[in-house]
């Protein structure tokens, strides 16, 4: 097993499915967490200057926390055993990744804040949300895709637990969706791993 | 090899990297443009956005980085390993993410111009002196792995979509701009170039 060390700010954000994924396969890594005031001083030495890096022994620093989340979903298994299936996966994370960026978290304006954050929920989340669940519904699986956990099922889980923080009651609009979060939270790996995980709310 | 069909607008936007792999690898596919249909199509897609791409009549596969990420596995234009993938990866997902600040619809000219300035000095200047300095470094015709990739495709599809805005861009990257250059004039890629709909965006 090669050694992995990921490097990112003490939250859960963009790192944050990565670290799900070596809990739930059980593979050590050196949790790095940046102190925001030693950000100015690393970014430069970063490859595109932002966090989260993956570093894979001393192969050249990996960038960007959708080509993580993908290489260490194909080097885990977490990839649905086919590119067709993962293909459906990286679907799934892609939309995530583009309803979710709808949200102004960094907007200082607290008027403009709340608004951005009503339409990214009603015309972006919630639509894409009713749609994953209506098919998952209709699918009657254990896991979103390929019969197996997959990155599909924990870039959900994620999602629903950061969501809690601008919709308290989020993920129980959608029964089949809250049902499989509870599944993969109650795993004794992840189940360990949230327990003892750092306290950030994003 | 499967039947594909691709499904967007008439345009280039977030559909012009996946055409341009099925032309570099000589994939016949279906180039479908919905132009007065969409509210009929809208609802037979997935999450009610564009591109789609079906395979084999199966289930439609959204989201326009899944399915050049798909593509570029089947034609063997990843890299062939999974950190050469890994690494083609992070440069198109870089590049990808420039491209949705592209202020396409803006029709104030100096609104414009500002917005694209910002989107040079903010993001696009950062992104791409790294990448340049990684080929100059790399001292590779490629991006990735020592053979073209998707990545290569991807910076010449952000070039060629770029010219739209500010065509000066990338002669601040001489290494880019040659890589470009190159694939540009890939013969089936400039086959592509020569004779695809001229459209707005």
């Amino acid at each position: 097993m090669p050694n992995y060390k990921l490097v990112y700010f003490n939250s859960k954000g963009r790192a944050e499915v990565v670290r799900l994924m070596f809990a739930e396969a059980g593979v050590e890594f050196e949790d790095k967490r940046v102190q925001e005031e030693d950000w100015p001083q690393l970014k430069p030495t970063m490859p595109f200057g932002q966090l989260p890096v993956l570093y894979i022994d001393d192969k050249p620093p990996l960038p960007q926390s959708g080509a993580i989340e993908r290489y260490v979903a194909r080097e885990l298994n977490f990839d649905g055993g086919s590119s067709l299936a993962f293909a459906y996966i990286d679907m799934v994370c892609n939309l995530l990744e583009d309803v979710g960026s709808k949200v102004p978290f960094m907007e200082k304006d607290e008027a403009k804040k709340a608004a951005g954050t009503k339409d990214a929920l009603e015309n972006h989340i919630y639509p894409a949300f009713d749609k994953i669940e209506k098919k998952f519904k209709e699918g009657g699986e254990e896991f979103l895709i390929a019969k197996r956990l997959t990155l599909a099922d924990l870039a959900i889980f994620h999602f629903s637990d950061v969501a809690r923080v601008i919709d308290a009651n989020f993920i129980t609009k959608y029964p089949t969706l809250d049902a499989l979060c509870k599944r993969v939270a109650a795993r004794p790996s992840i189940k360990k791993y949230l327990e003892n995980r750092p306290k950030t709310p994003l | 090899m499967p039947t594909y069909k691709l499904v967007y607008f008439d345009g280039r936007g977030r559909a012009e990297l996946a055409r341009m792999l099925f032309a570099e690898a000589g994939v016949k596919y279906e180039d479908f443009r919905v132009k007065e249909n969409w509210a009929t199509e809208k609802p037979k897609t997935p999450f009610g956005k564009l591109p789609v791409l079906t395979v084999d009549g199966g289930e439609s596969l959204a989201e326009s980085g899944a399915i050049v990420r798909y593509l570029a596995r089947e034609f063997d234009l990843d890299g062939g390993s999974s950190i050469y993938a890994a690494q083609a990866d992070m440069i198109h997902t870089a590049v990808i993410d420039l491209a949705n600040d592209f202020p396409y619809f803006e029709e104030d000219k100096a609104k414009l111009a500002e917005r694209v300035k910002t989107l040079e000095e903010k993001k696009a200047n950062l992104v791409f002196e790294k990448i340049e300095e990684r080929l100059k470094a790399s001292g590779s015709q490629f991006l990735v792995a020592r053979k073209l990739t998707y990545a290569d495709i991807a910076v010449a599809s952000f070039v060629d979509a770029f010219k739209d805005f500010d065509d000066s861009f990338i002669k601040k990257f001489p290494c880019l701009d040659a890589l470009q250059q190159r694939i540009a004039s890939r013969p089936n890629i400039k086959k592509w170039f020569d004779n695809r709909p001229k459209t707005m965006f």
